[in-house]
């Protein structure tokens, strides 16, 4: 199972560099919004201070990851915390194969469960019907999202809770790219569209 | 002087005609309230008039009756689903506790009860209900019951379900079952049901609506 190629890119990162590339002018933009939404409540807070706090409100909504393997990516994967008595879990994730090749995913693995299975679910009316999928195929150019009452990973037979704020390893195998661990974080559904 | 006169009388007649019409759209407005008395619009049915809902005997989280009286004097939201589902119950449950976090922010968060019927008795103990649907706020509750008291409500709303054997080599069973959470008003009548459209999207908005509605 190789790892190679494999980044992790945290949007804080993105953030610095984007705050280096501040034009001059952001300091008035800056200035309006302190004035307009502090209303002078602190008029001594500098504006590094509150373009880090903006910065730090954008980020803190989304911990956005993405893991790459060859040129599939998996973006911002995510579980949401189950009860101590839920004996299965979801985890979902965004696939971009817009600059990969037809592909499709096998497996995927986590020591969390018994059993872990890929899932969908098909729509009859508002019917949900889920169902096991032996594999999903992730064709050239397109961006799959494995999504609440949509596509998900199904963990069998929960070790312990999901527990939010908490992160746990999942490899997902593909027939082109390889294999690819990425780490799903435990908590609620980031940024929707 | 006489086209003066002429040109004056014309003005008033243009002047009068406009009026009138300008009179006419706001009586018209005044007697024909037709947006007051539609259906709210929202993501689902809003049903008029409300359905009434036959009794039917289940257990809840506490081991108390879960019956028609307990529909009385609230709103209540119900859906149906099972504690192995770990997809659509879960996603509900978080979804409507956003909803009951808003009302409760406006201080009528009392005013409205959320419920999870179990349609898998069979894994579904009410203890095993009670802790479930507690991890998503502890004033939602569960019930479940009967195989035949269970019908008896999924029917009268529609609601459908299908328990899978197992599938080969597996240790555990599926569950189909409709994603609809259906509105209960405080007279216990069926008021309105709520599609996954609703709950993804306008659930706030929705549910606002069909209260606004009922309050007239």
């Amino acid at each position: 199972m190789s790892k190679f190629g494999i980044t992790r890119r945290l949007a804080w990162e993105n953030a610095r560099s984007s705050a280096n590339d501040m034009k001059p002018n952001l300091l008035s933009i800056l200035r309006s919004i302190q004035k307009t939404f502090l209303c002078g409540a602190f008029p001594e807070m500098n504006h590094r201070l509150l373009l880090l706090v903006i910065l730090s409100l954008i980020t803190a909504n989304g911990f956005a990851a993405e893991f790459t393997v060859g040129n599939l990516t998996v973006k911002n994967p995510w579980s949401r915390p189950t009860p101590p008595v839920a004996s299965a879990g979801a985890a979902y994730f965004v696939l971009d194969n817009s600059q990969g090749q037809d592909d499709r995913l096998l497996s995927a693995e986590a020591d969390i469960s018994a059993r872990v299975e890929l899932h969908t679910h098909l729509m009859d009316g508002d019917v949900m019907m889920m169902r096991k999928l032996d594999t999903i195929e992730v064709p050239a150019e397109q961006t799959i999202a494995f999504e609440p009452r949509g596509l998900h990973i199904m963990f069998i037979g929960l070790e312990g809770p999901l527990v939010e704020g908490e992160t746990f390893p999942l490899t997902l195998n593909f027939e082109q790219a390889g294999a690819v661990t990425v780490e799903v974080a435990i908590g609620q559904q980031p940024n929707a569209k | 002087m006489v086209n003066n006169l002429m040109r004056n009388k014309r003005l008033l007649i243009i002047t009068i005609g406009i009026l009138s019409i300008a009179a006419g759209i706001g009586l018209g407005r005044f007697f024909m309230p037709t947006v007051e008395s539609s259906n709210p619009e929202i993501s689902g049915f809003y049903i008029s008039p409300a359905l009434e809902v036959e009794n039917f005997d289940l257990t809840n989280q506490s081991g108390q009756p879960f019956t028609h009286a307990t529909l009385k004097d609230r709103w209540s939201l119900l859906f149906f689903g099972y504690t192995f589902c770990p997809d659509v119950c879960p996603t509900t449950l978080a979804q409507l506790n956003q909803l009951h976090n808003r009302l409760a922010s406006q201080g009528v968060g009392e005013d409205v009860t959320v419920w999870m019927i179990s349609v898998d008795p069979a894994r579904d103990t009410v203890e095993r209900l009670k802790e479930y649907t507690a991890f998503f706020n502890p004033k939602f509750g569960g019930a479940t019951g009967e195989r035949e008291e269970i019908d008896k409500l999924a029917k009268q709303f529609g609601v459908y379900y299908k328990i899978h054997d197992p599938e080969p080599g597996a240790d555990y069973y599926l569950v189909d079952h409709s994603g609809a959470v259906l509105v209960i008003n405080p007279d216990a009548r069926l008021q309105a049901v709520l599609t996954e459209t609703s709950l993804t999207h306008s659930l706030v908005k929705d549910f606002l609506a069909i209260q606004r509605r009922y309050d007239g």
